[in-house]
């Protein structure tokens, strides 16, 4: 088949740039790169172009048809032949001036002049660690201070933000993932501003970093709105934890089997008897139950909080774990939700109260109000002293 | 003197990259020369995979593997080259791996090993089917992190012999024009094969045997280049590769009647014989008339789309580009073709020559490790194994020694050469002498090999030769001047060529990729088995033996 081509051809010697056009005789399974070869060796030795493996994996070829960035082993010529269509071939571009400088990526930081050998590409930091070359000295860098200034400038916007450096107040922490604000499809001026400097640094990475790095000048104020969040989220009610840390409150008709001793009527329970006098003495003060924690209360002894309220799940340590009779005798108050169920707390004798008021001290029974108590885990040793 | 470099590297493929890693890593001064981009190389091409004995994917050992490969090798190999080869092959691959190669896995999360022909055990680690190209990626990013001068579109056109040493190679530049010399203590060969002598043949217009040529011009003796192994997988007319990981996938070669013939030739291992014994059976089809359109299929259908386009989408595509068939429903056609020369410059296991400061790897070094054929996956496990042990032995000579001395005559006498070749204003267009050249290599050197074809050769390549001395460059411009490369390029392989007959008619046998069925049907071991070498004297080459070393494995008969 004949095909025809337009080449634009450069003479190195003069600089002048003509179209010239060929024509040539080729077989119909020939690819544009057959056809240069075949217009090389036969019309004109002095077209040159790039070629390798002609099985479209190298992309030596690569040149443009008719402006089109194309793979001349790959582009078959039948049908553009058939069609009586002459293709403009030129060349790709310059490539090498626009390869920019790689010295940014490369690890020690430097442009192409070669590192000092059998350093094997290290930074200087780890290269002082090895030992040290005899021949070859770090020469600075002509970009190096260049790099240096960026990379300071981009640890002062990482953390001022874009705004101009204010004194941080006192107490606040450094950078947390917490305080970015979600993404907002225009920022502003400030934003602008920050997109123009690094533009005219010339590293576009740093309109990068913007999403990564904290917002605003407030530090202290971000991280307790973001403890907050968290905290809430940790409060959440979650199923499973849910039904292990809210107290049940046991109905008159909950079966529950008898020799567990769970409730207070059923003859294995440890405080079966105290349960009687609290309720005497609530009822004495006409209350309800909603009159029982008072009462406890009044007696000098919030009792064993042994089921943790629902509100202090999680937030036992955060305020501070006060043992033993501390917690004892000033058990803090929480607000609770609307709609929470009185709270109840596990009975200790009144008497016991008293004598210890009394004697002053530990009767040896180690901590009464032992607010590690879980559910089940009750002191085995019932406390001295009759009823 | 345009540069002087402790080690220079002449070639940019896997071989040469992983050379001067290793010997910038060492501490020397390294430049690498090269006349294409380096991931350009014709090493991106390969396809399949690398060979290393990891057992991920059955029981394997490294005397597997060096069984295997003396086998394959036709018992010719160096048994101790090629035990360092196979014992240094996993470190390599976990090493590559570690840089950054992104093998393809098994379902463990191991390195996936595929079968490939002549493997007891499949041992061939792949990606995807782009080995090569990661390879070669991964090589070059290794090579400029480490920001080693790489001297790009430099023709190597001479090697500086002076004081029996290397002193370094004069070069003519491509971009720029002019000859350049370059100076090194130590000079690393790493151009890679001369596929391009064949017509028919999946090598790239690069691969035109100019390291074997410049040594063999300055003295060196090179090894066994009657080997040339035929893939039996490639396409008509371009010659271009389907890889042998199809049929490591499972696909059959089917003649015309739609039978596996390979049941005839190999009943055990029927597809992945070795190469030579499966182009054989191919030649031996179409010859008998079994063949369509002088091609049998390779037929892929039954392995299913999905594996077809999740493991072989690189064959599948240029199944479809350039024989315009989709594998998923047509089988392709395929036939033998010039693929992976096995012969190159004589070299020790550390990549030594016989000239002082002269190192030679990869596909241009003849260690032997592959003997009169070559198993698939071994030539990229020893572009990078030797490339290594070449590389850290040029440099530590190097270090050792401290003066580059090239003589201005050397220079001088270049140039004349040059302007010789330039100035002719008359004559024949390389092009012939190089397409006659190319069909007569096929028709009468190619897969089966008769006395009075070769003969017949022999006298047509001495005719190329004359021929060859008129030949005339019509660009005589400065910038990107192919012409005049492609015409020294033509000259490095009508003197390849002859080395090549020579040993050839020498080697009154058949083994390996070497097949003379006619004259010389079976292998003999008691006058053959041993290297041809080739030095260059005059105009001619002379024929010498060298002994094959023999560690383990005694020469039993090869069958598959």
């Amino acid at each position: 088949m004949l095909v025809g081509l337009k080449i634009w051809r450069y003479d190195s010697k003069s600089g002048d740039r003509a179209l010239k056009e060929y024509e040539i005789d080729a077989p119909e399974e020939a690819t544009l790169l057959d056809v240069l070869d075949l217009i090389k060796d036969r019309q004109d030795g002095t077209l040159a172009y790039r070629k390798s493996c002609r099985m479209m994996i190298c992309g030596s070829c690569g040149m443009r048809m008719d402006g089109a960035a194309v793979l001349a082993c790959k582009t078959r010529m039948y049908e553009i032949a058939e069609s009586g269509h002459a293709p403009v071939i030129s060349a790709m571009g310059n490539l090498r001036s626009s390869r920019t400088s790689s010295s940014t990526w490369s690890r020690s930081g430097r442009s192409s002049a070669p590192s000092a050998p059998g350093s094997s590409g290290l930074r200087p930091a780890a290269r002082r660690a090895r030992v040290r070359d005899p021949a070859g000295a770090h020469e600075p860098h002509p970009q190096g201070i260049a790099l240096h200034q960026l990379r300071l400038l981009r640890l002062r916007v990482q953390r001022d933000g874009v705004r101009p450096r204010v004194p941080r107040a006192a107490g606040a922490c450094e950078g947390n993932a917490l305080r970015r604000r979600p993404a907002r499809r225009d920022r502003g001026r400030a934003a602008r501003v920050v997109q123009l400097a690094a533009r005219d640094l010339g590293v576009h990475a740093l309109l990068l970093l913007q999403r990564a790095l904290p917002q605003g000048r407030r530090p202290a104020r971000r991280d307790r709105e973001a403890r907050r969040r968290v905290r809430q989220a940790r409060d959440r009610p979650r199923h499973g934890r849910e039904a292990r840390q809210v107290v049940r409150h046991l109905g008159e008709d909950d079966r529950l089997a008898a020799r567990d001793g769970a409730r207070a009527e059923d003859p294995g329970h440890p405080r079966g008897d105290q349960a009687d006098e609290v309720r005497g003495r609530a009822r004495g003060a006409g209350q309800g139950a909603a009159a029982v924690p008072a009462a406890c209360r009044a007696e000098g002894g919030g009792g064993a909080r042994a089921l943790r309220h629902r509100q202090d799940a999680g937030t036992r340590r955060r305020r501070g774990h006060r043992a033993g009779r501390a917690r004892a005798v000033a058990p803090r108050a929480q607000p609770r939700g609307r709609g929470a169920r009185p709270v109840r707390r596990r009975l200790v004798r009144a008497a016991v109260h008293r004598r210890r008021g009394a004697a002053g001290g530990d009767q040896g029974m180690g901590s009464l109000t032992q607010a590690d108590v879980t559910p089940g885990a009750e002191p085995t040793r019932k406390p001295e002293g009759g009823a | 003197m345009e540069a002087k470099h402790d080690v220079l590297v002449i070639g940019a493929g896997c071989a040469g990259m992983r050379a001067a890693i290793e010997a910038h890593d060492a501490g020397a001064d390294v430049g690498v020369i090269s006349k294409l981009h380096p991931t350009r190389s014709h090493s991106g091409a390969a396809e399949g995979g690398i060979n290393a004995a990891l057992g991920n994917s059955s029981e394997d050992s490294p005397e597997s593997h060096t069984f295997d490969t003396v086998k394959g090798s036709d018992y010719l190999g160096d048994q101790d080259s090629i035990e360092i080869l196979c014992r240094e092959a996993p470190g390599d691959i976990y090493q590559l791996e570690h840089w950054g190669a992104l093998f393809s896995r098994n379902d463990e999360g191991r390195l996936a090993q595929r079968p490939f022909g002549a493997a007891g055990s499949p041992r061939t680690v792949y990606a995807a089917d782009i080995t090569g190209h990661v390879l070669i990626q991964v090589l070059y990013e290794q090579l400029c992190r480490r920001e080693i001068k790489v001297y790009e579109e430099y023709f190597a056109w001479q090697l500086v012999v002076d004081d029996d040493r290397c002193q370094g190679v004069i070069c003519w530049d491509l971009m720029n024009g002019g000859l350049k010399t370059f100076g090194g203590k130590t000079t690393i060969l790493a151009t890679g094969g001369a596929g391009r002598l064949y017509r028919a043949t999946t090598n790239a217009y690069a691969c035109t045997g100019d390291g074997m040529a410049m040594a063999l011009r300055a003295g060196i003796p090179l090894k066994d280049m009657e080997f040339m192994q035929f893939h039996p997988t490639t396409l008509y007319p371009t010659g271009i590769l389907i890889t042998e990981g199809c049929r490591g996938e499972g696909a059959f070669l089917i003649n015309k009647d739609g039978e596996r013939f390979m049941k005839k030739y190999a009943p055990n291992a029927m597809e992945l014989a070795s190469r030579d014994v499966v182009s054989r059976s191919e030649q031996t089809e179409i010859d008998d008339g079994k063949g369509i359109n002088g091609s049998v299929m390779l037929d892929l259908r039954h392995l299913g789309a999905e594996r077809i386009i999740t493991r072989l989408p690189g064959s599948r595509e240029l199944a479809m580009v350039y024989a315009g068939v989709d594998p998923i429903y047509e089988p392709i056609p395929v036939r033998p073709g010039a693929h992976y020369h096995m012969g190159g410059v004589a070299t020790d296991s550390d990549g030594l020559t016989e000239l002082t400061g002269l190192y030679a790897a990869g596909e241009a070094a003849c260690v032997s490790v592959h003997g009169a054929n070559r198993l698939g996956g071994n030539s990229l496990m020893e572009t990078i194994t030797f490339g290594r042990r070449a590389g850290r032995a040029a440099a530590e000579w190097a270090q050792g020694n401290t003066s580059v001395a090239v003589p201005e005559s050397a220079e001088r006498d270049a140039e004349r050469e040059l302007k010789t070749l330039l100035d002719r204003s008359a004559g024949e267009r390389p092009w012939k002498v190089r397409d006659e050249l190319g069909a007569s290599m096929l028709e009468n050197f190619g897969v089966f090999r008769q006395e009075h074809k070769m003969q017949a050769q022999l006298e047509i390549i001495g005719g190329l030769r004359e021929r060859y001395k008129s030949v005339h460059v019509e660009d005589k411009g400065d910038v990107f001047n192919t012409d005049l490369t492609q015409a020294i390029e033509l000259g490095y392989m009508l003197d390849l060529a002859s080395c090549m007959l020579q040993a050839g008619i020498a080697r009154k046998e058949s083994r390996g990729a070497h097949s003379r069925p006619y004259d010389y049907p079976t292998r003999d071991d008691e006058n053959f088995m041993k290297h041809s070498i080739t030095r260059w004297s005059g105009d001619r080459p002379e024929l010498s033996y060298a002994p094959v070393r023999v560690t383990k494995y005694e020469p039993t008969e090869r069958k598959y």
